[in-house]
């Protein structure tokens, strides 16, 4: 505790410089897209001034205490301390702290927060999606007994196992059951298990299944489908991308979970790893739901192929649907399972779902009523559609943020302290109410946290939220920093980056210091025109930044691979813990895109 | 006399049966020379589906990115069992050798986003987008030859301007802007067909969509070449010896002018076979076009193979035989 509190302190001091203005801002008037430039005129008038208050006030920057983030050992231990803590205040404050080492490296430069839009008919009720983005239809009302939606394209996998897409979790929550599910206010309950007895150490979790559960099929499920099914999502010969999601699950010495069903197949017995603040949420994704061994390994080619059972229609559910009839890249038809737990509380009869990923298409198809609920608009609409009744926007847990590759050369000759200077300067120079209202425009929220609103924090309140325990640097603002553009903001950039080394002649950078980097994205519309007003943004100080939209999956391989300066980046979160979002920083891990530690 | 009408009928027997024995020689000579120009090109064409995989193998495996990169990376391990299934771990020729070896088994894998057996997956989608291509293809070109025809024998009226002027409008607008407005007009606004339909796909607009420009750019190359075959000697000739004008026009005139438009049409039908990306996508038919675009960007190598040496044996048999056409249309033409 002695260490935390010195860390943090030191984390404070560091941050003190990004707290002064706060106050002032919350009076600040957003500019438009229209006044940008005038606000902006108005900083290279002003910067020498704050430029000479900034100094006066001193960066408190300590060298020595600066984060590494080429020595990331510190924050592996911290993230591994994380995974183990059974007192889950301290573990918050663990990753309280960790999210403060990786802000401290402005590593991270938040955007907005994500949120979610949809359209359904007047005559749908009773659809609900909880914060990951998932869409449950069994217990909707229409007028009819058919729902016709669009969610996406052709899913990849079906396998609830396999799948790593929202669409795809879409469809596996309305055709698989799992022994949690969400209920329409977004909590976490009971689905196919009939009670939770956890032990006093939160190791060992029992959980009696509730009686006569069936597969589509009309055979009998137990506890012994879960031990299967579990197992199978772990071996990496099955290519499960979210194996890593059993990690919490304590393993035997041959690699298999300790996991048992009772004799009587009634009950099944998890043995953690460590006590586990979200392992209800786990419980409740697709990855754990069961599937039948013997439609499983009944597929040609199984052992090869381990999605092979579930590539057409026919195959054998629990859930509240199975799959009718596919017709590949045109349609899907999904029928009411009798032999579903709670069939009798299921109305609509039949699910038919166009497979299509074409905006235009599925608008038109909504206007012209072939369709009931879609999950994408055009862009071009939202504007005209916020005051329809029939446009929903709803929380989503995840931010859209921009990362740094912190072996940029860039940063070479930097000290650590200049280099996190420099970055966390970027992050103060961006107009995020001009991102979200002209290019997110569906109401998004700011981001100045990496971790999101609405996160939990692992013992039933909110992470992002100043409480006894932790205050955030800017408290005023909840975050690391005030997210609306303000002039004080800009001050405080220049600021930063005059510590970094950076000469400023009237608020404009110095010719004889320039900087000039590349901001790689992939080529969507949506992202290039962040990258455009990013650009916007940093070149009103005369920072020189060009744009490089590729190709998607060139894209994803340079981000991993670290060849890039800056980069669009964005993560939903699967379960409402910062772990998810944390652990995916440490040294080795595949998303480490910004090469902390490497 | 007898004897020297004997002696002219033996004469003329002969002669009768040299004609013949040549003839037969000839006709021999000619299938023999078919047989190997056909032998040939069977093995040129074998020889060209194998370069172009070939290329098509190595420039795939050169780009970055590969099948199993996604926004939220799977683990070491299960990326690593991953790629020892499917020979990923190996050097780039070995993979080319393994894929070789299991193609010519006949065995395309599997697709390594979906697992999806490849040849299902273009056995499925290949019949869906030739019915709309084999449809759209033989109204473009019927089309396109009557009115490229009309506009050539009415040069200059108000009708060939009329063709004229639609035909550049057609071979302008793209087929996202024909498909949105056709779906805009006949689906919203007249609400004569559904945008999307589960039970009962629609196939007249994409049909019209995929045969617009094809059947603008036959009617053009048909008027062209039409006006081309109308000044020939040949024609001339036909007219002063007072044969009718649909004669003219049938036997002498569109026979000669419909070679370009085959060099044409050839083509462009195993690419209108092989389905639009955006045709496809609007009206939501889940065809082979959106394959080829849609393996390219998920790097699902497999599928990349299987769609590319798919369109490429389509192309060499289809020039083939537009070769052979021509053949039949103009026997001036010699094959070698």
């Amino acid at each position: 505790m002695k260490k935390f509190t010195a860390v943090s302190m030191a984390l404070v001091l560091s941050f003190g410089i990004l707290t002064g203005c706060g106050g002032d801002n919350n009076t600040s008037t957003p500019p438009s897209s229209d006044n940008q430039a005038s606000g902006s005129q108005a900083a290279g008038d002003n910067s020498q001034a704050a430029g000479d208050n900034s100094q006066a006030s001193g960066l408190d920057i300590s060298e020595e205490n600066a984060v590494d983030p080429h020595n990331w050992g510190t924050y592996d231990s911290l993230i591994s301390e994380i995974r183990t803590t059974t007192d889950f205040v301290e573990r918050e404050a663990l990753m309280h702290q960790a999210e403060d080492m990786l802000m401290e490296t402005g590593a991270l430069l938040p955007l907005y927060y994500y949120n979610d839009v949809y359209m359904q008919k007047d005559y749908v009720t009773n659809v609900y999606s909880n914060l990951f983005g998932y869409k449950f239809f069994m217990f909707a009302k229409t007028n009819g007994d058919t729902l016709r939606l669009n969610l996406g394209s052709e899913p990849d996998k079906l396998d609830p196992a396999l799948n790593s897409t929202v669409d795809g979790a879409c469809l596996a929550v309305n055709s698989f059951a799992g022994l949690y599910t969400y209920d329409s206010n977004g909590n976490v309950v009971l689905d196919l298990a009939a009670d939770e007895q956890v032990s006093e150490d939160g190791l060992t979790y029992t959980l009696p299944l509730i009686s006569d559960l069936k597969w589509s099929d009309g055979s009998e499920l137990n506890a012994n489908d879960f031990v299967y099914s579990w197992n199978r999502a772990v071996d990496p010969n099955t290519g499960a991308d979210y194996a890593y999601m059993f990690d919490v699950i304590a393993k035997n010495d041959d690699g298999t979970l300790k996991v048992a069903a009772s004799e009587d197949g009634q009950t099944l017995t998890i043995e953690l790893a460590a006590p586990c603040a979200y392992f209800n949420e786990l419980l409740a994704f697709p990855a754990y739901f069961p599937v039948k061994q013997s439609a499983v390994e009944g597929a040609a080619g199984w052992q090869d192929n381990a999605g092979a059972w579930a590539q057409e229609a026919g195959f054998i559910t629990n859930g509240a649907y199975t799959l009718s009839a596919w017709t590949h890249d045109e349609s899907m038809t999904y029928v009411k399972n009798p032999n579903y737990h709670r069939a009798d509380e299921v109305e609509v009869e039949t699910l038919q779902f166009m497979l299509s990923d074409d905006d235009t298409a599925i608008f038109a198809a909504y206007n012209a009523g072939n369709l009931d609920f879609i999950d994408t608009v055009p862009t071009d609409e939202i504007q005209a559609l916020l005051s329809n009744p029939e446009f929903c926007v709803v929380d989503q847990l995840g931010t859209y943020y921009v990362s740094f590759n912190v072996k940029s050369p860039l940063f070479e000759g930097k000290t650590n302290a200049q280099a996190n200077a420099m970055r966390r300067a970027f992050a103060l120079l961006v107009d995020r109410d001009y991102i979200c209202e002209n290019i997110g425009q569906t109401g998004q929220k700011p981001a100045n946290t990496f971790i999101p609103i609405g996160m939990a924090d692992g013992h039933g309140g909110v992470f992002k939220e100043n409480d006894a325990d932790y205050t955030f640097v800017n408290e005023a603002n909840v975050g690391y920093f005030d997210p609306v553009w303000s002039q004080d903001n800009v001050d405080q950039a220049i600021a930063l980056l005059e510590y970094a080394g950076y000469k400023f002649e009237n608020g404009k950078l110095s010719a004889e210091t320039p900087i000039s980097f590349e901001y790689l994205t992939n080529n969507t519309s949506g992202h290039v025109a962040v990258a455009e007003a990013l650009q916007q943004d940093f070149g009103e100080i005369g920072i020189n930044m060009s744009i490089n939209s590729i190709d998607w999956a060139v894209f994803l391989n340079e981000r991993k691979e670290g060849n890039y300066d800056i980069a669009r980046n964005g993560w939903i979160a699967d379960f409402s813990d910062p772990i998810n979002m944390l652990e995916m920083w440490t040294t080795d891990s595949g998303n480490n895109d910004c090469q902390f530690g490497r | 006399m007898m004897n020297g009408a004997s002696n002219a009928h033996h004469r003329f027997c002969d002669y009768i049966k040299d004609v013949v024995r040549l003839c037969q020689k000839n006709r021999k000579l000619r299938s023999e020379k078919m047989y190997r120009y056909m032998i040939k090109r069977v093995l040129l064409a074998i020889l060209t589906v194998f370069i172009v995989s070939a290329i098509t193998f190595f420039s795939m495996n050169a780009i970055p990115g590969g099948p199993f990169s996604s926004e939220k990376a799977p683990s070491p391990e299960v990326k690593a069992a991953l790629e020892a299934r499917y020979n990923l771990d190996k050097p780039v020729p070995e993979q080319f050798a393994i894929y070789m070896g299991n193609f010519l088994r006949g065995d395309m894998g599997v697709s390594l986003k979906t697992g999806r057996n490849i040849a299902t997956v273009i056995g499925e989608s290949f019949p869906i987008s030739a019915r709309l291509g084999g449809a759209a293809a033989a109204i473009a070109t019927l089309v396109g030859l009557v009115l490229g025809s009309v506009a050539a024998l009415k040069r200059n009226s108000i009708i060939d301007r009329i063709i004229i002027f639609f035909t550049t409008l057609a071979t302008a607008a793209p087929s996202f802007v024909l498909g949105t407005i056709l779906l805009y007009v006949f689906c919203i606004k007249l609400g004569w067909a559904p945008v999307w339909s589960p039970d009962n796909p629609h196939y007249v607009l994409p049909v019209i969509a995929l045969s617009m420009y094809p059947m603008a750019y036959i009617t053009r190359l048909t008027k062209t070449s039409m006006l081309d075959a109308l000044g020939q000697d040949y024609v001339r000739t036909a007219n002063a010896k007072g044969v009718s004008g649909v004669k003219v026009i049938f036997k002498h005139a569109l026979r000669n002018a419909v070679i370009p438009v085959i060099t044409y049409v050839g083509p462009m039908t195993a690419y209108i076979l092989t389905g639009s990306l955006v045709v496809e996508s609007i009206f939501t038919i889940g065809g082979l076009g959106s394959k080829f675009v849609d393996s390219i960007t998920n790097r699902d190598y497999t599928l990349i193979m299987g769609t590319t040496i798919f369109l490429a044996t389509l192309m060499v048999t289809v020039n083939l035989i537009t070769d052979l056409v021509y053949k039949v249309i103009d026997p001036r033409i010699k094959l070698d």
